[in-house]
């Protein structure tokens, strides 16, 4: 094994137990690991902001301008010179007398953004799932009786959609009827919360079958061996 | 100085936020251009977004170090593993076999899914203690839970074998329970946070929203 | 303090070893339980293999480090499918904000293009990750190598054979028996998301949504989803609008594409330990109900 590969192992194991002796009690190794850890990916998302975007979207693009004749380099470039500034006015966030500044370029990204946003939404997910949820309800098929439930599941989701929506719907005081709905639209959420909840323990329970996983295959053979044990 | 401060960010989230809505319904050579630009300017200032935040986290560390806050000492290892990460990723740059990836997969990437795996044991003690089929909807919701957590694992197929014929097994009901009313409530989540969504945003083209901005 | 009493108040720490225990015996002891297959997954894997040799498909890897125990084996899977179709790969990420993602598929797609014989820049290339979400889904369909002028190692995406549309058949001459040859897909240039015939979005938090708003209703790109368990039951209404094709949800999704892909990875030897851990967790949430009942029924008594 590569002595950089053995290296790595048992460093990452070692990470792997600090972080792992939080389940005891807080000490110093869990901190010591949790720092590391937020130090080592700001580092990250700062080399591949640069590798990722600044360099090939900004510097090459920059570069690529013949700036022996600035005025056409200008023109050539301005679409990129002009976001980099306005992201450079971030940074006025730190000095609190120009802090303003900042609302520019926030700005920009807000006002674009929710002008994109609206009507990709509207498309995306008001119409097309409300188009879902009521077209089933008239099958392009005959059904047949054997395949009762292709006829009373959308009927369930239509039921489901419209009382959590109503459950929701806090605009006005929820009494009789409506409140009949609304505790019906709590029962769908439950159902969903509950599987959710069982998704998440299989979600969690991976992450821990990983580590434990690369405790037993990768570490404990380096031990075994390191003692004299393994064959 | 007011208009540039307040007047100048409004009047810009409405112009643009206006401009792309209209873009989207009346597609012009032009008007994909514009949309193009932006996009790439979006881009560019979001680089510079992400250069923000790490900067306001080694402030607030320098911050703890200068007046030596608890825990002070750690706040020097992040910034050391931090620079050093830098340094590599700098001098000999991300791709495979370099330092910098040395580190992302020896140290980062078991900190990171250690770190997140902590959860998992935290929600089975709490599964044991909070967990309670107290109300109707408390059991309801422990019911789909179980269905779920026994259909979707290789011992649930094995015991649907056992249950009588006219009983689906667990992950069929389990399938059942993602795919209707499990579906219809997440839909209608989806709904909601869809037209929250809209009204949030053209409060904020319209001006009415303006938290973005700060305080003076 | 009565025995039920003291089970209900149990240390939090020995739950916590059990739990490892739980996942740490079938590991050693492997059980190898059979896995069953669901609509869901074969939902991704028939659109990946209907597909015709040389066609371009884009995987998003769109998650951080933290989930990767959970998601590396359906990338993996998905990868080695891909490979083993002929198909043009193209990797990339708009999540998270640190921009891991790029180097998880840099890594995972680099070993199994290794596995398989393919070439970087002909076979596959990684784009690496672009600030920006929304935004660069919108770049994509407008103006692809405008917004990813280099791929991830800093390599000219222009100058790549891969995205021009010359690849060939790979070192492997030999079509797959029932594959649908197609000199089209082969030739097929990639100038924008349109271009590509599938997309597989693997994410651990929102992104797939980005991917449907942008790119399926805007460009039509037609996607399919691997995400963690945590995320999947988000995913359902999606499907059901026909949206995405499909979901692989969590390791459990993983080791069913990896029965389709006739081997058995890391995706079907976790589920041995995730299916004594959740019988254990049924366990728990059962005993503790039976000792809070108990206590509940005792105080009654008493009152």
């Amino acid at each position: 094994m590569p002595l950089q590969q053995l290296l790595g192992i048992w460093i990452a194991a070692g990470l792997t137990l600090a972080i792992y002796s939080f389940l005891y009690k807080d000490n110093p190794a869990y901190k010591f690991a949790e720092h590391i850890y937020v130090g080592i990916t700001a580092g990250y998302a700062l080399c591949t902001a640069w590798y990722n975007v600044i360099e090939p979207n900004l510097i090459s693009e920059l570069l690529k301008a013949n700036w022996h004749n600035p005025f056409t380099a200008l023109i050539m470039t301005w679409t990129v010179i002009a976001p980099a500034l306005l992201g450079i006015l971030m940074f006025s966030r730190f000095f609190s007398k120009a802090s303003w500044v900042s609302r520019i370029p926030i700005a920009f990204v807000i006002g674009a953004g929710a002008g994109i946003s609206v009507p990709n939404t509207v498309q995306a997910y008001l119409i097309k799932h409300t188009s879902a949820t009521f077209a089933p309800l008239i099958p392009k098929e005959a059904i047949a009786w054997s395949n009762i439930m292709d006829f009373i599941n959308p009927l369930i989701v239509v039921l489901g959609v419209i009382s959590v929506l109503i459950y929701f719907f806090f605009s006005i005081e929820q009494k009789n009827g409506l409140k009949t709905v609304s505790w019906i639209g709590i029962i769908f959420l439950m159902i969903f919360f509950g599987a959710s909840f069982g998704y998440t323990v299989m979600g969690r329970v991976s992450l821990v079958i990983g580590r434990v996983r690369f405790l037993i295959t990768d570490w404990f053979p380096l031990i075994t061996n390191l003692l004299g044990l393994g064959s | 100085m007011d208009f540039f401060k307040r007047q100048l960010p409004t009047l810009l989230v409405l112009v643009l936020g206006l401009g792309m809505i209209i873009q989207y319904y009346i597609p012009t050579t032009f008007s994909q251009q514009v949309l193009k630009n932006v996009n790439l300017w979006i881009q560019i200032i979001a680089a510079f977004t992400l250069c923000i935040g790490i900067t306001s986290l080694l402030r607030t560390h320098y911050t703890k170090i200068r007046l030596q806050h608890s825990g002070w000492a750690y706040s020097i290892i992040l910034y050391i593993v931090f620079i050093a990460m830098v340094i590599l990723g700098f001098y000999r740059g991300i791709q495979e076999g370099t330092p910098f990836r040395w580190l992302f997969d020896y140290v980062q990437t078991p900190l990171s899914s250690t770190t997140f795996s902590l959860t998992a044991f935290f929600i089975c003690s709490a599964a044991y203690r909070a967990f309670r089929a107290r109300t109707m909807e408390a059991t309801i919701m422990l019911i789909a839970a179980i269905i779920v957590m026994i259909g979707r694992i290789p011992f649930g197929d094995m015991l649907s074998a056992y249950l009588p014929s006219f009983i689906p097994g667990f992950n069929d009901m389990a399938g059942w329970i993602f795919n209707t009313p499990g579906m219809a409530a997440r839909r209608a989540i989806l709904l909601g946070i869809s037209l929250g969504g809209i009204a949030t945003s053209l409060r904020i083209i319209l001006g009415i929203e303006r938290s973005y901005q700060g305080k003076d | 303090m009565g025995i039920i009493q003291k089970v209900l108040n149990v240390d939090r720490r020995v739950i916590y070893l059990i739990v490892f225990l739980a996942v740490a015996i079938p590991i050693i002891f492997p059980l190898n339980l059979p896995v069953t297959l669901t609509e869901e997954v074969m939902g991704v894997y028939n659109e990946i293999e209907n597909l015709p040799e040389g066609s371009p498909i884009l995987i998003a890897v769109d998650y951080e480090p933290s989930s990767s125990p959970e998601l590396n084996p359906m990338t993996r899977a998905i990868l080695k499918h891909c490979f083993k179709k002929n198909l043009r790969v193209v990797t990339t990420t708009i999540w998270p904000t640190d921009g891991s993602g790029g180097s998880i598929a840099d890594k995972l797609v680099e070993e199994e293009a290794r596995i398989a014989g393919k070439i970087r820049g002909k076979d596959f290339v990684n784009l690496g990750f672009k600030t920006g979400s929304y935004a660069v889904v919108i770049g994509m369909g407008e103006d692809f190598k405008k917004t990813f002028p280099k791929d991830f190692n800093g390599n000219v995406l222009d100058k790549l054979e891969i995205l021009n549309g010359t690849h060939s058949n790979g070192n492997s001459e030999s079509s797959l028996p029932n594959a649908a040859f197609s000199q089209d897909a082969r030739a097929k240039k990639i100038n924008s998301l349109k271009d590509f015939s599938y997309m597989v979005c693997i994410h651990d938090d929102s992104s797939v949504f980005t991917w449907i708003t942008y790119g399926y209703e805007r460009y039509g790109i037609k996607i399919g989803t691997g995400c963690t368990a945590v995320m999947a039951p988000g995913n359902y209404p999606s499907l059901q609008a026909k949206q995405i094709t499909g979901i692989i949800g969590g390791l459990k999704g993983a080791s069913e594409y990896e029965k389709l892909m006739n081997y058995r990875g890391e995706g079907a030897r976790g589920m041995d330990s995730q299916s004594v851990i959740h019988v254990f967790i049924i366990i728990l949430i059962f005993l503790g109900n039976l000792t809070y009942f108990i206590l509940e029924r005792k105080k009654t008594v008493r009152g």
